[in-house]
C-alpha cells in the first residue's frame, strides 16, 4: 500500500520534473530565483533570523555565523533587514507594473485597433508624456501629491505607462488586420467584444513579455526611489535605503551594501528571464490557430 | 529636381511645427500639474510669517497675487508663465532667489559629467562590441555577454557602491564623492569625474552593446558583405569599411534617445557622489518641495528630451540617404 503511494508519488514527481525541463531554462531560472523572494514577502516573519527593528547587536560588524551579512550602522542584522524589505519592494513593483500594464495595454490597444484621428491624438499624448525623462517625472509627482506608498506606485505606474502605450499600439495595429478579427466584425462583433474577446488575447503572449520588462524596471525605479530617500522611511527597511545608509558607512563596512544590491539585481534580473522564457515559450505557437495565418487573409 | 526640394523643405517645416506642439504641449502639461497642488505659488512664496496677523497675512497675499499674475485667470497665468519660461525667467525659489540663477550655476557640472558619461560608454561600446564580433573565442564573447546582462540589471547607485568600494575604500586611487570646478584645477576636477562618469557609462555601454551587437550580426549576413569578401577584400576591410558604418545606424538613435533622457541617471549619480549638478538640485528641491525649482526642471529635461530627439532624427536624415526620400 504504502509502496503504492511511494510509485504514484515518484511518477507524479517525475512527471512534474519533465514538465518542467519542457520549459524554457530562462523561464525555470528566472522562477527558481523569483520564489524565494515571494515567500520572503509572504512570511518575513518565518525567515528572518532576527528582530529587524531591534538594535541587538555591535552596530557595522562584519558578516559572521550570528549575523550573517553582519550588522548596520545602529546594530540591527541586515540579513532581516533585507527579508523584511522584500514585501515593500515587490509591492511597490508588482503593483505599479501592473497598473502601468493595464493602462497602457488598455490605451494601446485602443488605439491601435481604432487607428485614424482617435490613434493620432492619442499617440501624440502619449509622446508627451515620453518626453519626460523617467525619474524626474516621478519626482515632480512625488513633489506634488506627497510620499506615500500609494502615490510611490501610482508614478512609477505613470512613467511606465507611455511606453507600455506604445508597444500595445503596434500590437493593436497588427492584429486588427486579422482575419478572425475581420471575420467578427463582419459577424456583427461590436468593438468592445473584439477588442476583449479577440485583440487582447491574441495580443496576451506578446504584452506578457513586455509586462515582465515592466516589472523588473518597475524594481529599479522604485529602489532608486527609496534610495533617494523618497520611498519607504526609516526605520521601515527597503533594499533602496538600506543602500543608502551603506553608502556613508563604505569606509568602515565595505559589505554592507552586498545584500540589498544582489537583491535588486537577483529580482530585476529574474523578471528579465521570466520575459525571455515566454518570449521562447510562445515564439513557437505564435499564429497557431489564428484564422488569418491559415486562411491566407481573408 | 526642385519638386524634391520643395517636398523635403515641406516636410521641414512639418517637423518643425510637430517639434513646438509637443513643446507646447509638455509646457502645458506642467504647468497643469504645478497648479494641481493644494495652496497658491504666493501662498508659498511668503511662507508661515509668525509677525503678521491674519488680515496682514492676507493684505499681503492679495497684493503678491496681483503681482504675481495669480489673480488673472489660469489660461492668461499659463500664458504669462510660459513666455516668462521662454525669456529664461523661472520666477523665485523658496528663499527667494531667482531659480533661473540656481538652475544655471547646476548646469554646466551636470554638461561636464553627462558629456564624459556619453563618450565614455560609445567609445567603450565601440571597442567591446568589435572585440565581441571579431574575436574567435567563443569565451571572451561569453564574457562579455554575461557582463553586460549584469550590467543591465545592477541599479545605478549599487553599481556606483562597488566602484567606490573598489577604487575608493580598498584601492584609495580615486575620492569617493566631491567636486572641484573645472576652472579651479583641472586634474583635480578629472579625478571626481571619473567615478561618476563610469558609474553612469557602464549601463549605457550595456544598452548600446546590445544593439550595436544585434547590427553587426544583423549587418554581416547582408549582400554587400557577401559581395565585398567575394571582391577579395580582408576580413579586417570589410568589417570596418562595410559592416560597421551599417552596424552602427540604429545605434545613433539609441545614444540620441539617452543623451536626451541622461537626467535620470544623473539623478541618481550625482546624488551618490554629491556632485552639484541639475540632479542633486533636483532631489534636494523635491525634499523641500520647492515648486518653481522643481517645474522649471522639469520643464528644462523635457525640452531638452524633445530637442535632442527632433536632433537625433534630422542627423539620421543626414546619415542615411535611405529615409531622405520624400513621402
Amino acid at each position: 500500500m504504502t509502496g503504492d503511494v511511494a510509485v504514484a508519488g515518484r511518477a507524479s514527481f517525475r512527471s512534474a520534473w519533465s514538465w518542467v525541463r519542457s520549459q524554457p531554462t530562462p523561464l525555470v531560472i528566472g522562477v527558481v530565483i523569483l520564489i524565494p523572494f515571494l515567500l520572503m514577502a509572504a512570511f518575513p516573519g518565518l525567515l528572518a533570523p532576527h528582530d529587524p527593528f531591534k538594535i541587538e547587536a555591535i552596530p557595522l560588524q562584519p558578516p559572521s555565523g550570528s549575523y550573517l551579512l553582519g550588522t548596520d550602522e545602529v546594530g540591527r542584522d541586515l540579513l532581516s533587514r533585507c527579508i523584511y524589505a522584500a514585501r515593500n519592494d515587490l509591492l511597490v513593483s508588482i503593483a505599479s507594473a501592473a497598473v502601468a500594464f493595464t493602462l497602457g495595454v488598455a490605451l494601446g490597444l485602443f488605439s491601435g485597433y481604432v487607428g485614424r484621428r482617435t490613434d493620432t491624438i492619442l499617440m501624440r499624448l502619449v509622446d508627451v508624456l515620453l518626453s519626460f525623462p523617467t525619474i524626474v517625472l516621478a519626482l515632480f509627482l512625488i513633489t506634488i501629491f506627497g510620499r506615500s506608498m500609494w502615490v510611490q506606485i501610482l508614478a512609477i505606474a505613470l512613467v511606465m505607462m507611455p511606453s507600455t502605450a506604445r508597444f500595445s499600439r503596434g500590437e493593436g495595429l497588427v492584429l486588427r488586420g486579422r482575419g478572425y478579427v475581420e471575420a467578427s466584425r463582419i459577424s456583427g462583433g461590436s468593438r468592445r467584444h473584439i477588442l476583449v474577446r479577440h485583440v487582447l488575447p491574441n495580443a496576451m503572449p506578446t504584452l506578457l513579455v513586455a509586462a515582465s520588462v515592466l516589472a523588473s524596471s518597475a524594481v529599479l525605479i522604485a529602489a532608486s526611489l527609496s534610495y533617494l530617500g523618497l520611498g519607504a522611511q526609516p526605520p521601515e527597511p527597503s533594499w533602496g535605503n538600506m543602500l543608502r545608509s551603506a553608502y556613508g558607512v563604505v569606509f568602515d563596512a565595505p559589505l554592507y551594501g552586498i545584500g540589498p544590491g544582489v537583491c535588486i539585481s537577483l529580482v530585476a534580473g529574474a523578471y528579465i528571464l521570466i520575459g525571455e522564457g515566454l518570449r521562447r515559450k510562445f515564439r513557437t505557437d505564435r499564429n497557431v490557430g489564428t484564422l488569418g495565418n491559415t486562411v491566407g487573409g481573408v | 529636381m526642385p519638386s524634391l526640394r520643395k517636398a523635403r523643405l515641406v516636410g521641414v517645416v512639418a517637423q518643425l511645427g510637430q517639434l513646438l506642439a509637443v513643446l507646447l504641449a509638455v509646457s502645458l502639461l506642467t504647468f497643469i500639474l504645478l497648479n494641481a497642488l493644494p495652496g497658491s505659488a504666493a501662498d508659498a512664496r511668503i511662507g508661515p510669517l509668525p509677525n503678521f496677523s491674519p488680515e496682514e497675512r492676507e493684505q499681503l497675499l492679495a497684493s503678491l497675487s496681483k503681482q504675481m499674475g495669480l489673480d488673472k485667470p489660469l489660461p492668461i497665468q499659463y500664458l504669462i508663465w510660459v513666455k516668462d519660461a521662454a525669456n529664461g525667467n523661472f520666477g523665485l525659489n523658496y528663499q527667494g532667489l531667482e531659480v533661473s540663477q540656481v538652475v544655471g550655476d547646476r548646469l554646466g557640472p551636470t554638461i561636464e559629467l553627462g558629456v564624459a558619461s556619453i563618450l565614455l560608454s560609445t567609445i567603450g561600446a565601440l571597442i567591446v562590441s568589435l572585440i565581441a564580433y571579431r574575436t574567435r573565442w567563443r569565451v571572451v564573447r561569453g564574457g562579455i555577454q554575461g557582463a553586460v546582462t549584469v550590467l543591465m540589471v545592477m541599479p545605478t547607485f549599487w553599481l556606483g557602491l562597488l566602484l567606490v568600494i573598489v577604487f575608493a575604500a580598498e584601492l584609495q586611487w580615486l575620492p569617493s564623492a566631491g567636486f572641484t570646478s573645472i576652472s579651479d584645477d583641472f586634474g583635480e576636477n578629472l579625478k571626481y569625474l571619473l567615478l561618476p562618469a563610469l558609474t553612469l557609462a557602464l549601463p549605457q555601454l550595456a544598452l548600446f552593446f546590445r544593439y550595436l551587437n544585434a547590427g553587426l550580426r544583423d549587418t554581416s549576413h547582408a549582400a554587400f558583405v557577401t559581395a565585398s569578401r567575394a571582391r577579395g577584400l580582408t576580413n579586417r576591410g570589410v568589417d570596418y569599411r562595410h559592416v560597421l558604418p551599417n552596424a552602427v545606424l540604429p545605434t545613433i538613435t539609441v545614444v540620441g534617445l539617452v543623451a536626451g533622457s541622461l537626467i535620470s541617471g544623473l539623478v541618481i549619480v550625482e546624488s551618490v557622489f554629491s556632485w552639484p549638478g541639475l540632479g542633486l538640485l533636483l532631489v534636494e528641491s523635491v525634499k523641500k518641495k520647492d515648486y518653481n525649482t522643481v517645474a522649471s526642471i522639469v520643464l528644462i529635461t523635457a525640452v531638452a528630451y524633445v530637442v535632442v530627439a527632433f536632433l537625433v532624427d534630422a542627423l539620421y536624415r543626414v546619415l542615411d540617404p535611405r529615409t531622405r526620400r520624400p513621402t
